[in-house]
C-alpha cells in the first residue's frame, strides 16, 4: 500500500503576462516508508510539487489533480481547517537551512514546541516540553544550545534544527526541499546520514527534492526525473541510474562527476535552457535533445519499462 | 561588560553633542534680529534707566562673556530667568510641560496603537475592500492640513453642535470656585482636551497606518511565515505571534522617538486651541527676544531628544535578539 499518491498533478502560476503550468500532469506513487526523490534543474517544478502537496501555494498559484492521496486520505477534498490540522502532522517539510526558515526573534526551543502544542495538545506541557528535549538530543544539538535564537546557530546546526521541528509531530511523509543545499559537503553528509536512520527508526517516508543527483542517489529507493514540469523518467534507484531511458536522464548522469571517474571532464550540455514549462507542444525535452527525431514534435507516451521503470520518451520502449 | 562600554559610550556622546547645541543656539539668538530691551523699555524710561535694565539683564557685556556666564551659571542648575515673565525659566517650563506631555504624549500613544492595529490588519488582508477604504483614509488624513482640520473641528463640533469647549485647558469659572471636587476638574481636562486630541490623531495615526501596513506586507513574504504555515499553525497564530511582532519593530522604535519628540508640543496645535503647553511658550519666547526662556525650552527638547535615542537603541536590542552591542 502506497503512502503517498499523486495522479496528474498541475500547476499553474497565473501572472499579468499569462498562465505559467509550472508542473504539468505529474503522477508518482511513494511506498510507505521509502525515500522518493525529485531530481530536476531549476525551475522544474519540483519545489512547487512540494508546496502543493502541502497545499501552501502563493496566491496565484492554481493546483488541479485526479488525486492526492496522503495515507489512504484525499487530500485535495480537505477543508482549509481539515487541511491545516494535517499540515506538520501528517505530512511536514524540511526547508533550506539558509533560508529563513526559523522566525528570527523566537528561541529555536520555542519554535519546535510551537508546533508540538498545535497538533499534540493531549501531551501536555512538561510532556510535550521532554519530547522536545528528545528530538533535540536525537539530531545532536547540544543542551546548552536549545534556548539560543536562530542567528546564534551554524548553518549545520539550523538544518538539524529544522529537521528536529519536522519530525517532532511524527508526520508519515516528510518533504525535505533541497535539505542540504546551502550546506558544506561534510555536513551534507551528516544531515543526509541524520535524515535516513531517523527514517528508518521510525518507518517514515521522505519525498527528498533536489537538484543535485548524487544527494538523490545517496539516499532514495525511488527517483522521479522533473524537466520543464513534466515527469520523464521514474523507477528504483537501481533502474534509473544503471539503465536511464530518457536522454535527459543520460545527460544529467554524464554530467555527474565522481571521484572514481577517471576520464576528466564530466560531459554537459551547453544548449539554449528549457523553454517555459508546458509552452511548446511535443516533447518537452525537444529543443536539447541529441536523438531529437521529427516524430519528437508530438507529445510523447507514458512507456512502461518495468512494474516500477517509466519513461516519457517516443524511443523509451527501444533505447534501454 | 560591553554593555556597559556601549552605553557609557553613547552617553559622553550625546552629552557632548548637547553642549554643540548649546553653543549654537546660544550665539543663533544673539545673531538674531530684534532687541530684548527694546521690548521691556517703557518709551517714558531714561537712556540711564534704559541702560541700567540692559546692565540687569546682562546684555551689555559681549556676546562671549555672557556665554561664559551662562555656562557657569548652567553647571550650578540656574538656567536663566525669563526676560518677560520675571521668573525663573525652569519654573515657567515645569508650569507649561504636564499640559503638553499629557495632551501629545496621549496622541502619540493613541494614533500609535490605532494605526499599528489597523495597518496590522489592512496588511493581512491585502487587496481587500477594507484594506483598499483604510489606506485611502490613512493617505488623506495623513496629507491633510492640520490648522485646517483643527478649525473645521471646532467649527463642527463646538460651533454648531456644541459638544466641547472652543479653546483652553479649563474652563477657569469652574475652578475658581472653591466646591469642586477632583474628578469634576479631571472630567473638565478630559472634556478640553477632546477636541486637540481627536485633531492629532486624524494626523498622525494614518503614518502609523502606513509603516505598520508596509512592515507587515514585508514581513509576510519571509520564508518563517511560510514555516509558520506550513506547521499548520492557525491564521491567527501566524499573523499575531509570528508577523505582527517582527512587523512592529521597526514601529516600535519610530513611536519612541515620536514620543521624545511630542514634548516640543505643536506650536500650530497648541495655538490654535490655546493649549497652555511649551510648543506655545517657544513661539512666543522667540518672538519676543526672551533668550533665557528660548534657550530653556530648546534644551530641554535636545536632551529629550538625544536621551530617547539612546532608548531607542536599547530598546532595539531587547526587541529583536540579533542585535547585541559590543
Amino acid at each position: 500500500m502506497d503512502l503517498l499518491t499523486v495522479d496528474n498533478l498541475t500547476v499553474q502560476y497565473l501572472s499579468r503576462r499569462g498562465c505559467v503550468t509550472a508542473v504539468d500532469r505529474v503522477s508518482f506513487a511513494l511506498p510507505r516508508g521509502q525515500c522518493f526523490g525529485l531530481v530536476g534543474e531549476s525551475g522544474s517544478g519540483k519545489s512547487t510539487i512540494g508546496a502543493a502537496l502541502m497545499r501552501l501555494l502563493p496566491p496565484n498559484g492554481r493546483m488541479r489533480a485526479d488525486g492526492i492521496v496522503l495515507d489512504g486520505e484525499e487530500l485535495t477534498r480537505l477543508g482549509e481547517e481539515e487541511m491545516r490540522q494535517r499540515r506538520w502532522r501528517k505530512v511536514s517539510m524540511v526547508f533550506q537551512a539558509a533560508m529563513n526558515a526559523l522566525n528570527p526573534v523566537k528561541r529555536v526551543e520555542d519554535q519546535v514546541m510551537e508546533a508540538v502544542r498545535t497538533h499534540l495538545p493531549e501531551l501536555g506541557t512538561p510532556e510535550a516540553a521532554r519530547q522536545v528535549r528528545q528530538w533535540f538530543a536525537r539530531v545532536g544539538i547540544p543542551d546548552n544550545r536549545r534556548r539560543d535564537y536562530p542567528h546564534q546557530y551554524s548553518g549545520g546546526m539550523r538544518q538539524r534544527a529544522v529537521i528536529a521541528m519536522a519530525l517532532s509531530c511524527h508526520p508519515a511523509l516528510v518533504i525535505a526541499d533541497e535539505p542540504t543545499t546551502a550546506l558544506d559537503v561534510i555536513v551534507q553528509d551528516q544531515i543526509l546520514s541524520l535524515l535516513g536512520s531517523l527514517r528508518r527508526a521510525r518507518d517514515m517516508s521522505i519525498l527528498l527534492i533536489s537538484h543535485d543527483i548524487s544527494v538523490v542517489a545517496d539516499v532514495c529507493d525511488r527517483i522521479g526525473v522533473l524537466y520543464a514540469g513534466r515527469m520523464v523518467e521514474s523507477g528504483t534507484r537501481r533502474e534509473v541510474f544503471e539503465a536511464p531511458a530518457h536522454p535527459y536522464t543520460r545527460t544529467l548522469l554524464a554530467a555527474h562527476i565522481t571521484l572514481a571517474d577517471r576520464r576528466g571532464t564530466p560531459k554537459t550540455v551547453s544548449l539554449p535552457g528549457p523553454e517555459e514549462p508546458g509552452a511548446a507542444a511535443g516533447c518537452c525535452f525537444r529543443q536539447r535533445c541529441p536523438a531529437c527525431q521529427p516524430i519528437c514534435r508530438q507529445s510523447p507516451p507514458w512507456h512502461w519499462l518495468s512494474r516500477t521503470h517509466g519513461v516519457r520518451c517516443h524511443k523509451g520502449d527501444r533505447s534501454t | 561588560m560591553p554593555m556597559g562600554r556601549y552605553l557609557l559610550g553613547r552617553v559622553a556622546e550625546s552629552v557632548l553633542v548637547f553642549f554643540v547645541i548649546l553653543t549654537v543656539f546660544f550665539f543663533l539668538f544673539r545673531l538674531a534680529p530684534g532687541d530684548p530691551v527694546s521690548r521691556l523699555v517703557d518709551p517714558g524710561m531714561t537712556p540711564e534707566e534704559a541702560a541700567l535694565l540692559t546692565a540687569q539683564l546682562g546684555l551689555d557685556q559681549p556676546a562671549g562673556k555672557q556665554y561664559l556666564i551662562f555656562i557657569a551659571n548652567f553647571f550650578r542648575g540656574h538656567f536663566g530667568v525669563s526676560f518677560h515673565y520675571g521668573r525663573p525659566v525652569a519654573e515657567i517650563i515645569a508650569r507649561r510641560l504636564p499640559n503638553t506631555i499629557l495632551l501629545f504624549t496621549s496622541a502619540v500613544l493613541i494614533s500609535a496603537l490605532a494605526g499599528i492595529r489597523l495597518g496590522k490588519i489592512a496588511a493581512w488582508r491585502k487587496g481587500g475592500r477594507l484594506d483598499t477604504w483604510m489606506t485611502i483614509g490613512a493617505l488623506v488624513c495623513h496629507t491633510l492640513f492640520l490648522p485646517w482640520v483643527a478649525l473645521l473641528l471646532i467649527w463642527l463640533l463646538s460651533f454648531q453642535v456644541g459638544w466641547f469647549p472652543i479653546t483652553g485647558m479649563i474652563s477657569p469659572e469652574l475652578w475658581i470656585v472653591g466646591d469642586v471636587t477632583w474628578l469634576e476638574k479631571g472630567l473638565d481636562i478630559l472634556h478640553h482636551l477632546a477636541l486637540p486630541l481627536m485633531t492629532l490623531f486624524l494626523i498622525h495615526f494614518g503614518s502609523y497606518l502606513l509603516i505598520m501596513r508596509g512592515s507587515m506586507l514585508e514581513t509576510l513574504n519571509e520564508d518563517y511565515i511560510f514555516t509558520a504555515r506550513a506547521k499548520g499553525l492557525p491564521e491567527r497564530v501566524i499573523r499575531e505571534r509570528h508577523a505582527a511582532p517582527n512587523a512592529a519593530l521597526p514601529v516600535v522604535t519610530g513611536v519612541a522617538l515620536s514620543l521624545a519628540f511630542s514634548i516640543n508640543g505643536g506650536a500650530l496645535t497648541e495655538t490654535v486651541f490655546s493649549w497652555p503647553g511649551i510648543g506655545r511658550e517657544l513661539v512666543f519666547a522667540v518672538s519676543n527676544n526672551d533668550y533665557p526662556l528660548a534657550m530653556g525650552c530648546f534644551l530641554l527638547i535636545s536632551a529629550v531628544v538625544l536621551a530617547a535615542n539612546i532608548v531607542v537603541d536599547l530598546l532595539y536590542a531587547l526587541l529583536d535578539p540579533r542585535i547585541r552591542y559590543g
